[in-house]
């Protein structure tokens, strides 16, 4: 494991006006963990080409210097103009202005899994969680009518998604969170999807969605667009603790276990165009009804530990900063 | 960051929902959702939080208000697509949430809402009239 390194510039924010470099530089140094992670992101990123960023910056005030109030709302607006489109557009992650991440060569056959929320496909199908596991469990069975009504549920749903990109990681990589009992809670923690989850909170329901990278591809070839996969960058709606970016070399991107002990383990996670959901999509459904545990220095420490596993895994000692004992 | 807002909520209900739309309410995980399942997670129908849930009702029917009346200044500002989407986001938040005083306003002044909210429909998911009419069917 290498040294610590100073807090010097990193790669996508050379590019960078200096407002915004002094911004990230001084909020990477914050006692607040998540504010600190959330600077790293932006500083570590090395697929987020500078035509992004410089798009990004168009929303920012020019004020100098920038607040984290103002950064945010600048992702914010950045985040609804340009990724979650709507669903005849396509998002800057598979336009032409992502080249650097774009993903290719993906052309086996593998299985694709993708945890999504239920909640307003239910409402607009004014379902409860019983009666659509009920109408999945007599599908299955061969019942006609149950499979026509879940038809028509996975088909109201798809009229209310956008085409926001689609984070899906490999069903072979995760079979042992996917198959298990309590799947929601072992995908969401394997794949760092931590803003599923309150104490107190209203329960989730969630789907498991399961599907293959020939059925992805096909989406692309009928839309024309120029790519269907790419490497998340913090651009993607990257800017929160959970998120880590991977270096250049790196074949996908990968996940932070939300367990502190697996932080190491390196899961693998694509982005995807959006497909239209067919019934045989919707594997299985549940509840998301506990928040998990990583923050402050959990958060600090888990960080640090995904970041060692990065550079032993691209060799590239020279990659990112460690959280722990920067000052 | 999500506790930080909260804190804010409870001071100010109107300011935060305002905040949230605009993402100046902050940046991280908790952050992440999209609004209407962030609202709907936050504010559980429990009798402990029946005074935010209420609180909440005001504050989101205010912002839909104002936005409705500072059309021109917001759609230039924000562009038509993110003036629809957070638009539909807010009645999205209204449907799931079953929120009272919200429907009871969008039903009792229908025709001025739809012929404002028509012309903004850029895809099925993107179109806040119909998340009005959605808004109506629930009881």
């Amino acid at each position: 494991m290498a040294g610590r390194h100073a807090p010097t510039l990193h790669y996508s924010t050379l590019s960078m006006q200096p407002t915004s470099q002094a911004f990230l530089t001084q909020l990477s140094r914050s006692t607040d963990a998540m504010e600190a992670s959330i600077a790293d992101n932006c500083r570590f990123d090395e697929r987020a080409a500078g035509e992004r960023w410089a798009k990004f910056e168009e929303k920012l005030p020019e004020t100098d210097p920038i607040s984290l109030d103002d950064w945010a709302e600048a992702n914010k607006l950045h985040y609804e103009n340009s990724i979650i489109v709507a669903s005849l557009s396509v998002p800057d992650t598979f336009l032409a202005i992502n080249q650097l991440a774009w993903l290719t060569g993906l052309i086996d056959n593998r299985t694709l899994v993708r945890l999504e929320c239920l909640e307003r496909p239910l409402k607009a199908s004014a379902r409860s969680f019983d009666e659509l596991q009920d109408l999945l469990v007599r599908a299955k069975a061969g019942e006609v009518d149950a499979a026509n009504s879940v038809k028509n549920f996975v088909e109201t749903w798809n009229k209310q998604r956008d085409s926001r990109p689609a984070f899906a990681a490999f069903y072979d990589e995760v079979k042992n969170g996917a198959d298990a009992a309590d799947w929601p809670h072992a995908l969401r923690d394997r794949l760092g999807i931590g803003h599923y989850g309150r104490d107190g909170g209203a329960p989730l329901a969630m789907a498991l969605m399961r599907y293959t990278l020939p059925e992805v591809l096909a989406a692309q070839i009928d839309r024309e667009v120029p790519t269907a996969y790419a490497l998340p960058t913090v651009l993607d709606g990257g800017m929160h603790e959970f998120f880590f970016p991977a270096p250049k070399g790196h074949p996908f991107g990968a996940t932070l276990h939300l367990d502190a002990d697996k932080a190491d383990w390196l899961t693998a996670e694509i982005l995807h165009r959006r497909i239209e959901y067919k019934p045989e999509h919707l594997w299985k459904i549940g509840w998301i009804n506990r928040a998990h545990r990583v923050k402050d220095v959990v958060l600090r420490e888990s960080r640090d530990l995904h970041l060692y596993a990065l550079r032993d895994a691209c060799v590239r000692d020279d990659f990112g900063e460690e959280m722990m004992g920067r000052t | 960051m999500i506790d930080r807002w909260r804190e804010a909520f409870r001071a100010n209900p109107n300011q935060a929902i305002t905040d949230l739309f605009s993402g100046r309410a902050g940046l991280g995980s908790g952050l992440r959702l999209d609004i209407p399942e962030l609202l709907y997670q936050e504010f559980p129908d429990t009798p402990g939080l029946a005074g935010e849930r209420e609180a909440l009702d005001g504050a989101l029917l205010g912002w839909l208000v104002a936005m409705r009346k500072d059309y021109a200044a917001q759609v230039r500002r924000l562009g038509f697509g993110v003036y629809s989407l957070r638009l539909c986001d807010a009645l999205s938040a209204a449907q799931l949430l079953v929120l009272p005083r919200t429907i009871y306003h969008i039903r009792q002044t229908l025709g001025a809402w739809l012929d404002s909210l028509v012309p903004l429909r850029l895809a099925s998911e993107r179109d806040p009239a119909l998340e009005c009419w959605r808004l109506l069917t629930l009881r």
